[in-house]
């Protein structure tokens, strides 16, 4: 929920910008201005019912101002008040940044205490930029006029105008933003696998006052110190693209979110403003702090740089010798840029938004610069007409843009509607399977129970299976040719134990015990349970004991996380280029893992799903292995895996901690990596003897 | 033996903590017209817990606006200071905020008032 009064705030300076007028503080009189007062009035009646007693109130009230009064009454309930006001979210935050920072800086304003160097060149972006861009009220822009005309500015100057912009993006907003843009950030780094998942990101800079020292600083400053990540995380790929692409990612994060998850209403679009325009201050400054620190030159800074005359007058003031190269190349980037930009629109439109502006933009700049690519042949030509790529890479940049343009459209190549791939359509296909997966459960009688039966008849015998802990299915579509399920809710005891008839246990088949799968594979992974129960391949005495009968508690749990794993996988693989679908599988992930929390181990796997991406990315690796030789591809699941309690085989982020199978015995875990493998669409199964399995331990 | 031997005075080591508490459970009785009672079988626990918080942060959103809009941002941040810090100085500090407080919080009840 939100309050009024910072919108109130808002309002009250909107209405005397419009006029002109500067706020002072003697002219808000002895009270709250009255929309503020209008605006508690309607929090205050958010909060009432018909209910509402008159009589109930006026007693509160009455309370409260006796309270009040007291000597020292206000002071007191102020200080004693903050255990509750401590649970309010969001309030926590500003302890940090009152203690760390903001008191200090406060203080430096109030006293004047204020570098005099005027040497610094920063200044007039600082001052222009936030002027043109960010200071949104008279106030501000009276006063940065003011500071401008004193000449007495550096770039520690610039931090009075995070006075202005306090104002002008109250807290509240910028505390939302801040924390949008971080897990925007956290989640790209887990989908690329650049940050361990059980890893916390330290955030020195994009600490708020980071964020607001880029605004600061005209999104032009950064300095070393503060930079966007920690250091150890930054130092790997700094010299990089990648810092770059993470904050296109964050703004295009943002600025997708505007059709799915925002502007339901005025606050969250002001919001979203805010947060593409910090985005944008911020990517700024990080490109000219790339720039400056590693002369990298990135197109989009130079793009930036020939939109935004004044930060190309900077770059011209500091970076004469760059600025030099820049300007030779000005010309063609800008032709370049037309086409591209002509390209990418249309695009967009094509691809009903399947792709985001900077994916493309990427492919049309490369296409132009580099000639295209034999990958984005294809994509061309699909997207705009048989011949496009062609026309494209015999242009180039060298050519005038404008005949390129002025011949696309005459052409109309651009106007072919080729393009199939469409998200809307692809939703649509994906709701119509959950829907028949549902309905299909409809027809299915679900139970939740200690101990169901399990009737399995496979020929003339009857298995008799006891299953604890298990939701159970009763299937009408069962493959009758394979088992048969009954259930009896009545049990005399809920001991795990398959109980067998007419069949000795060395005559037992395989039988899969979870093979009672209803539709499209949805609970398809087999258990040998012949194997289990006679001892055979693999098993201990001690757990030939636990199994006797019936697997033991801890491997069921296990594999039938590894059914829902794959159960999972298998519904969302054909959607897997589509953002929502990652999105909804981890939301099922977080799901699941509150759902089942019977073991730790359980839900660290639960966890595990969180990482399918990496999942998917290590099957094809394993598969490539295990066709060269199981073993290898066994290694490498092992080298992943973390095997023991504190004993990580590979630092590798992807894997490690991901899947903790702790304190089981060796051929208890080559179970459970035979099923995993299994989970993983393994064509057959990995048969290795406990000797090979234990000198690779 | 009675600890507390005058019940109108509050105990003087938890003097703040339960002058607020009463003061937050009036508040809460002058905003919804409820009284606590009622409040605590109506709702579910989290519920009322939610219901005080929400009453609280009116009041002290509306403080707070009201110490910032007259006397700036920095008053207003230092009385919240007051609410996240562990720092009790800030009023010994900076003692012209008290009477900015006692201010806000005799608007506040006006503007409650005038709503009852």
């Amino acid at each position: 929920m939100h309050f009024g009064f910072k919108r109130v705030s808002k309002v009250y300076k909107k209405d005397n910008i419009e006029s002109g007028h500067v706020i002072q503080k003697s002219q808000l009189g002895d009270s709250i201005p009255k929309l503020a007062k209008f605006e508690i009035s309607k929090e205050i009646n958010r909060m009432r019912d018909s209910n509402f007693s008159h009589e109930v109130a006026r007693t509160g009230l009455n309370a409260m101002k006796e309270s009040a009064s007291k000597q020292g009454g206000a002071k007191n309930i102020w200080s004693g008040i903050k255990n509750f006001i401590k649970k309010i979210p969001g309030i926590k935050e500003l302890d940090e940044l009152y203690k760390n920072k903001f008191m200090v800086k406060q203080n430096d304003l109030e006293n004047n205490r204020i570098s005099t160097d005027a040497t610094s060149s920063s200044k007039t972006l600082g001052m222009q930029y936030i002027s043109k861009r960010v200071i949104n009220n008279s106030k501000g822009i009276e006063e940065v006029k003011k500071l401008q005309n004193s000449k007495k500015i550096n770039k520690n100057e610039g931090k009075i105008y995070w006075k202005y912009l306090n104002q002008s993006l109250d807290q509240e907003k910028i505390d939302k933003i801040y924390s949008e843009v971080k897990v925007k950030i956290s989640n790209w780094l887990l989908k690329n696998n650049l940050l361990k998942p059980d890893s916390k990101i330290v955030w020195p800079g994009l600490d708020i006052l980071k964020l607001k020292d880029s605004l600061i600083y005209g999104g032009y400053i950064i300095e070393k110190n503060q930079m966007l990540l920690n250091k150890e995380t930054i130092t790997s790929f700094y010299d990089s693209e990648l810092l770059e692409t993470i904050i296109h990612e964050v703004l295009h994060g943002l600025s997708n979110s505007t059709s799915t998850h925002y502007y339901t209403n005025r606050e969250d679009k002001d919001i979203h403003n805010s947060s593409v325009k910090i985005g944008e201050s911020l990517l700024q400054g990080l490109r000219y702090d790339s720039y400056k620190n590693t002369g990298f030159r990135y197109n989009t800074a130079i793009d930036e740089a020939i939109i935004d005359k004044t930060a190309l007058n900077i770059m011209k003031e500091e970076f004469p010798k760059e600025y030099k190269k820049l300007n030779m190349k000005n010309e063609s980037y800008i032709e370049e840029k037309k086409v591209v930009n002509f390209l990418v629109e249309k695009a967009i439109k094509k691809t009903n938004g399947f792709y985001t502006g900077s994916q493309l933009e990427m492919k049309f700049t490369r296409a132009l610069i580099n000639g295209v690519q034999k990958s984005d042949i294809k994509f061309i030509d699909n997207l705009f007409g048989e011949g496009t790529a062609r026309l494209l890479n015999n242009f180039r940049i060298d050519s005038n843009a404008n005949i390129l343009l002025e011949y696309l459209e005459k052409t109309e190549v651009l106007n072919v509607p080729t393009y199939r791939v469409s998200p809307t359509r692809l939703r649509q296909d994906f709701n119509r399977r959950e829907a028949q997966i549902e309905r299909d459960q409809k027809n299915v009688i679900e139970r939740k129970t200690d101990a169901a039966k399990i009737i399995v008849n496979i020929g003339d015998y009857d298995v008799y299976a006891f299953t604890p802990s298990w939701t159970l299915f009763e299937a009408d579509d069962l493959d009758p040719k394979f088992v048969e399920i009954n259930f009896q809710e009545q049990m005399a005891d809920n001991q795990t134990q398959i109980e067998l008839s007419g069949l000795d246990q060395n005559q037992l088949p395989d039988i899969n015990i979870t093979g009672f799968k209803t539709t499209d594979n949805f609970w398809g992974r087999s258990v040998d349970v012949r194997k289990f129960a006679n001892g055979e391949n693999g098993l201990n005495q001690k757990d030939v004991e636990q199994t006797k009968g019936g697997l033991p508690n801890e491997i069921l749990n296990k594999l039938e996380l590894v059914v829902k794993i794959n159960t999972l996988l298998s519904r969302y693989r054909p959607y897997f280029n589509q953002r929502w679908a990652k999105n909804e599988l981890l939301n099922y992930s977080k799901e699941s893992h509150s759902y089942n929390n019977k073991s730790t181990t359980i839900a660290e796997l639960y966890k595990s799903i969180k990482y399918i991406v990496a999942l998917e990315n290590a099957k094809q690796k394993i598969i490539n292995l295990y066709n060269q030789d199981p073993r290898l591809a066994l290694v490498y699941v092992k080298s992943e895996i973390s095997w023991s309690n504190g004993k990580d085989y590979l630092q590798k982020p992807t894997f490690k901690n991901n899947f903790e199978i702790l304190s089981l015995q060796t051929e208890t875990r080559k179970i459970l990596l035979n099923n995993l493998l299994e989970a993983l669409n393994f064509p057959e199964r990995i048969d290795i003897n406990s000797d090979q399995l234990a000198s690779l331990s | 033996m009675n600890p507390n031997p005058n019940p109108n005075v509050a105990p003087k080591q938890f003097g703040s903590l339960v002058y607020s508490q009463d003061f937050i459970l009036n508040l809460t009785m002058a905003i919804t017209g409820k009284s606590i009672e009622k409040i605590l079988l109506e709702n579910n626990e989290l519920e009322s817990q939610n219901l005080i918080k929400n009453c609280t942060k009116i009041m002290v959103d509306s403080v707070i606006h009201f110490v910032e809009e007259k006397y700036g941002k920095a008053s207003g941040l230092r009385l919240k200071a007051c609410l996240v810090t562990d720092d009790e100085n800030i009023f010994s500090k900076y003692p012209e905020l008290e009477n900015y407080l006692n201010e806000g919080m005799n608007i506040f009840l006006e503007e409650l008032e005038s709503t009852i």
